[in-house]
């Protein structure tokens, strides 16, 4: 752990998810597992307001609750709020300037479950908005891990080449990618665009899958840091994983651990 | 608040007790089936560098038939593994129960010759299969455990037909209740909670918290369900998550360095701390 620097979680949620109970679904709850693993921001976003039928309905439950939770100041610990969008759906372009007019951070694009193409005319409408308010896009595949998704989940994965034609549609926006198997971009499309592409990162969740050695290193490698950032996918997921990989990391330098903690997206947060 | 390295003194202070890792097999420049070395140091570097006292390894043939010498072959790997690190790595006998009295003499071969801890049986056969009866007649009467490949999965594993789920581990359990049965990777990918469920009620089956999945509340969940006698820790090739996990789960200090330690199955080591 880098002393002093932010801490900046980029992958959270908080609400019901209708497949598992989740075990901390609170402002508070995830706040106190953030305060245990030096979590200074947490990036959340409205699981129910996936599954509504107006999604908006489920960010402003959000926005409500982490307002209170803010208010009684009984953490040091900030949430970035990010507005679940759904292009699908009449009235979406209110929904971000909404957003964008109560201060949150970001808007979260998926598309598996509002079921259309990344890059496509409304994606692409959604995307030039936010990106017109310096919103960066969260961008994430389906929660659990395949194996193990209800009959009535997305069943499919999201691939590299699905969201390169979201950043290739609007470049101009910041991006997010989380919860893809990190691999897949090791071999396809969007490892090109890296290098041209200051403002997109990729989360550090799912990182060592199967792996013996630390498959942080490998990533760092072919990326490099200034394009990844801390995603727990709590509380889907243990914050922990994401701290052990980085202090275990035989790569990472501290100005690398100093920038992926926290530096690399902290100024497109709106903080 | 406390940093990783603060909260990696639970490994530090205590019995750490790897239940689940392999060694692998590789072809050395005349195409002989040999150690995989490098997979073999990196895993002896993960268990240092995360304070892992003793692994317990087999190496299955994770397709297929395995035949009798594919199996010796294996095994005789994994001999090699505990040879070059002594104490360090016990290993796991592997064998296919398709081979009947072959594979009952290859458990023998591994167990009362090579020092082995216990069998490992992989994805050829589900456990509550008759050919298995024999397999696991032979482990009690040799009172060594059994750690079988599992998982379920709605979308199934095409490729792995007759992988257990915890259903049919049960029903072995229950026809042979003097036999220690551990079943892998809970969070190894696959349906976490039906895999608990089944065999809750069966005290003579374990699980261990290996695998890449790290869902908050997992850890706990196999508390709840199983109790911490009947969880140990184990990785599975995924150091990372399995002992990331284990630091995260929300449950007391005790139950942790239980699985740590393992002591519903610390009977079977050959030596420990």
């Amino acid at each position: 752990m880098i002393n002093n620097s932010i801490v900046i979680d980029t992958d959270n949620y908080l609400g019901s998810f209708p497949f598992r109970k989740l075990f901390c679904n609170t402002p508070a709850e995830l706040a106190k597992i953030a305060e245990e693993n030096n979590v200074d921001v947490l990036c959340a976003a409205s699981i129910n307001a996936i599954f509504y039928r107006n999604s908006m309905d489920g960010n402003m439950e959000l926005y409500e609750s982490v307002k209170t939770f803010e208010e009684s100041k009984q953490s040091p610990v900030k949430y970035a709020l990010f507005a679940v969008i759904n292009p699908t759906y009449t009235g979406f372009e209110k929904d971000i300037e909404k957003a964008h007019e109560l201060g949150f951070s970001g808007i979260e694009l998926l598309p598996l479950y509002h079921r259309y193409t990344l890059g496509d005319a409304k994606s692409t409408q959604a995307a030039k908005l936010a990106a017109s308010y310096h919103m960066p896009i969260r961008i994430r595949d389906g929660f659990e891990d395949f194996r193990q998704r209800h009959q009535m989940d997305v069943q499919n994965n999201l691939t590299p080449a699905a969201a390169a034609a979201m950043v290739k549609a609007v470049p101009e926006a910041s991006y997010i990618f989380t919860g893809f198997w990190p691999e897949q971009f090791l071999s396809t499309d969007p490892k090109d665009m890296i290098p041209n592409k200051k403002d997109l990162f990729f989360s550090t969740f799912k990182l060592d899958l199967y792996h013996i050695n630390n498959n942080f290193d490998t990533f760092l490698e072919k990326v490099g840091a200034d394009h990844i950032v801390i995603g727990s996918n709590a509380p889907f997921a243990y914050m922990e994983p994401q701290f052990l990989r980085l202090e275990n990391s035989k790569k990472a330098t501290q100005e690398d651990l100093v920038k992926i903690y926290g530096a690399n997206i902290k100024p497109y947060l709106n903080l | 608040m406390s940093t990783i390295s603060e909260k990696m003194k639970l490994f530090q202070n205590n019995s750490v007790i790897n239940w689940h890792e392999h060694v692998w097999m590789t072809k050395d420049e005349n195409g002989n089936d040999v150690l995989n070395m490098d997979e073999l140091h990196g895993l002896i570097q993960g268990a240092d560098d995360n304070y892992m006292d003793i692994l317990l390894c087999s190496l299955p043939i994770t397709r297929g038939t395995a035949t009798p010498e594919m199996c010796r072959k294996a095994n005789d790997l994994v001999y090699e593994a505990m040879q070059l690190y002594p104490g360090r790595i016990q290993g796991m006998c592997y064998v296919d129960p398709g081979f009947g009295q072959e594979a009952l003499d290859e458990i023998d071969r591994c167990i009362n010759e090579l020092g082995m801890t216990g069998l490992k049986l992989y994805n050829q056969y589900t456990l509550d299969d008759p050919v298995q009866r024999p397999i696991l007649a032979k482990c009690s009467e040799l009172n060594i455990p059994i750690l079988i490949h599992a998982g379920y999965s709605l979308q199934c594993f095409p490729e792995q037909p007759n992988m257990s789920h915890s259903e049919q581990i049960a029903r072995a359990a229950k026809a042979f209740p003097d036999c220690t049965i551990l079943m892998a990777h809970v969070t190894g990918g696959g349906d976490w909670l039906w895999q608990l469920r089944g065999i809750a009620d069966c005290p003579n089956v374990l699980t261990d918290i290996s695998g890449s999945v790290v869902d908050l509340g997992a850890v706990e969940e196999a508390v709840r369900y199983l109790g911490a006698d009947r969880v140990v820790f184990g990785t599975d090739g995924s150091i990372n998550a399995g002992v990331a996990k284990t630091l995260g789960a929300r449950i007391s200090e005790q139950d942790k360095k239980k699985i740590l330690a393992g002591v519903g199955l610390r009977r079977f080591l050959k030596e420990a701390k």
